[in-house]
């Protein structure tokens, strides 16, 4: 059994081997793959019926279940939605497995993955991705003009 | 503005949804480069993931994976009779948490998916003084019954 608490290092594995054997094409096309298939019921449908507060909804339920420590703000009136990671469980326990090493492009998975969801609704995604080696970053999602 | 913070410490790690990305990193393997090749990617991640385990293996300490075992369920939530003998470290579970999980989300698990136990464990007990059997395996619940005996001679 993969247990779901030990998925994130079969995750950083499976990227190494879709890159040995594919290079990060590879990687990019099962991110795509994972996105329309993974987040078509959760992240794309609450945000196609509700907007900016469908991230809100998605991610307080996926962080929390995470046990992320992590800090989201949602204006609606501005049309901005963020999320100040200050402690990403994913990339930290990839961290703190010191036997094994973290797939190197492993964080890019998550602006792969939310934009092909987010941009076709009118939203734009952007993250600070500067401090992943500490298990920090940011996401602002807002509405394209 | 709605403003929304959490710790760490104030959730429990527990996100199922990862038994539903993990099938579907499976099947697209699968899909794109043959059964061979998820076999082979199971492999790579029982070797690099339960290496300490497997050293640990080697030097002959069982009790090492019934620790294991028994804190990965607890921590799944899950039910599982674990008994351990001087030879022997019998699992025996109802259902898999996995494919329950898979399945109630309305997904398949891929064909493959026993290869999770076999294969990862299969390996894990690669040239260590124990083997890894599975009895009777539900392809539909995961019900199964898993040994790590000591190797006869």
């Amino acid at each position: 059994m993969i247990s779901c608490t030990e998925f994130i290092p079969a995750y950083s594995e499976g990227f190494r081997f879709l890159e040995n054997k594919g290079g990060f094409e590879e990687v990019k096309e099962f991110w795509n793959y994972l996105a329309d298939r993974y987040l078509e019921e959760s992240l794309r449908k609450h945000v196609a019926d509700m907007g900016l507060r469908g991230c809100y909804i998605y991610w307080k339920k996926a962080l929390s279940e995470e046990a992320a420590d992590f800090r989201m703000t949602l204006d609606e009136e501005k049309g901005e939605f963020r999320i100040e990671m200050k402690r990403c469980p994913s990339k930290g326990m990839l961290l703190e497995i010191d036997h094994m090493e973290p797939y190197e492009k492993y964080c890019l998975h998550c602006p792969a993955l939310y934009s092909r969801v987010l941009e076709p609704l009118g939203y734009e995604y952007t993250m600070d991705l500067s401090e992943t080696d500490e298990a920090r970053c940011s996401v602002l999602v807002k509405k394209k003009d | 503005m709605e403003v929304f913070e959490r710790k760490a410490s104030d959730n429990k790690y527990l996100h199922r949804d990862f038994h539903i990305s993990m099938n579907m990193l499976m099947e697209y393997i699968c899909e794109k480069f043959g059964p061979a090749s998820l076999t082979d990617y199971l492999k790579d991640f029982s070797r690099e993931f339960h290496k300490r385990r497997k050293a640990e293996l080697m030097k002959d300490r069982l009790d090492v994976l019934h620790e294991y075992f028994q804190r990965i369920y607890k921590e799944e939530e899950w039910e599982i009779k674990i008994t351990i003998t001087e030879n022997e470290l019998n699992l025996t579970q109802a259902a898999c948490p996995g494919i329950s999980y898979i399945r109630e989300k309305g997904f398949d698990p891929i064909d493959q998916y026993i290869e999770t136990y076999t294969t990862v464990y299969g390996e894990l007990c690669e040239g260590t003084p124990y083997e890894y059997i599975m009895t009777d395996f539900c392809k539909e619940t995961g019900a199964c019954t898993q040994v790590f005996r000591r190797r006869v001679g």
